[in-house]
């Protein structure tokens, strides 16, 4: 009597899935900056003549975001300091602190490029109130959202 | 008694695991990572006058000096090519072209003409005039080769970065 064939364990050969995932795992961990976020996601204004914020030295910082209230569900801007919002007061006495702990601090303003003036002078006088003189724009080269 | 060899497939490890956790990790960095273009820098300063008196007026004779101002109803309101047009005065009169590159072509000019690279130049903008406007004056100022740009903060007793006598 012919003995029936012995069955053969079907296997996936899961090697080539996963250099692949390692791949692209490696891809993405590279790309990837572990970094304290103190940037909000703003349309941030167009200046060709912008330079490049990593090459540029600027030591002690403070960054003010302003962005569109509507985000928010409100009216006129809103204020963010490391992604926390809040009033127009506490950023000026946070800028008086600053001022006070250095007076070298650089003040970056990142704000909304369609937003009015007023919102970003608030914070220049600010800055002028407090003894601040160094004032950095953030902006894009580039049309698009930074972030 | 065991016969033969055993099968060949026995000795490889079992990799769903090392899948399932590299899967984890994978889709973390995926999420975690954002291809945002680079960010850029216009740095400026304030004037050294500010200082004790924190926000004094302060007069400023600049080389030259621009204002933005909103736009108004009248044959005069040119549209610029971006949304929220407003309308330049440089050294008090009105740009024939309004546009920033005609501004920078200005300043350029000037420059050319012998003016100081190192020479005050003082921009000064309503309130309502979007930021980016403001942004776009200071941009045309650099590249033009101008070096030395100044805000003027107008508004009751309020500070000021640097102010001239008036808007033109």
């Amino acid at each position: 009597m012919k003995r029936p064939p012995a069955t053969t364990r079907l296997g996936l050969n899961l090697a080539p899935m996963v250099d692949v995932m390692m791949c692209l795992l490696i891809f993405f961990m590279l790309a990837t900056k572990m970094v304290e976020r103190e940037n909000s996601r703003i349309d941030l204004p167009v200046a060709k003549a912008a330079k490049d914020a990593e090459k540029q030295a600027l030591g002690s910082r403070f960054v003010v975001n302003i962005r569109d209230a509507a985000l928010h569900g409100g009216k006129g801007a809103v204020y963010l300091i490391s992604e926390e919002v809040v009033p127009l007061a506490d950023v000026l006495q946070r800028l008086e602190t600053e001022g006070q702990l250095d007076p070298n601090v650089n003040c970056v303003i990142r704000a909304d490029r369609d937003l009015p003036y007023k919102y970003v002078q608030a914070v220049m006088i600010g800055c002028a109130r407090a003894k601040i003189r160094n004032i950095t724009f953030g902006a894009v080269r580039v049309e698009g959202r930074t972030g | 008694m065991r016969r033969g060899f055993p099968p060949a497939h026995a000795d490889i490890p079992n990799l769903a695991p090392m899948v399932d956790v590299v899967m984890v990790i994978l889709i973390f960095f995926m999420l975690g990572t954002s291809f945002a273009i680079p960010e850029g820098i216009l740095p400026t300063r304030l004037p050294s006058q500010v200082g004790p008196g924190g926000g004094a007026t302060v007069t400023v004779i600049p080389a030259v000096r621009i204002a933005l101002l909103e736009q108004q109803d009248g044959p005069k309101a040119i549209s610029l090519d971006q949304k929220g047009a407003c309308r330049i005065v440089v050294m008090g009169h009105e740009l024939a072209e309004n546009s920033f590159d005609a501004l920078s072509g200005y300043l350029e000019a000037k420059r050319l003409a012998g003016a100081d690279p190192t020479g005050r130049i003082l921009i000064g903008a309503e309130p309502g005039v979007q930021y980016q406007h403001v942004i776009s004056a200071m941009d045309a100022s650099v590249r033009a080769g101008f070096s030395n740009i100044l805000f003027s903060v107008g508004g009751g007793e309020s500070a000021e970065v640097e102010r001239a006598d008036e808007l033109p």
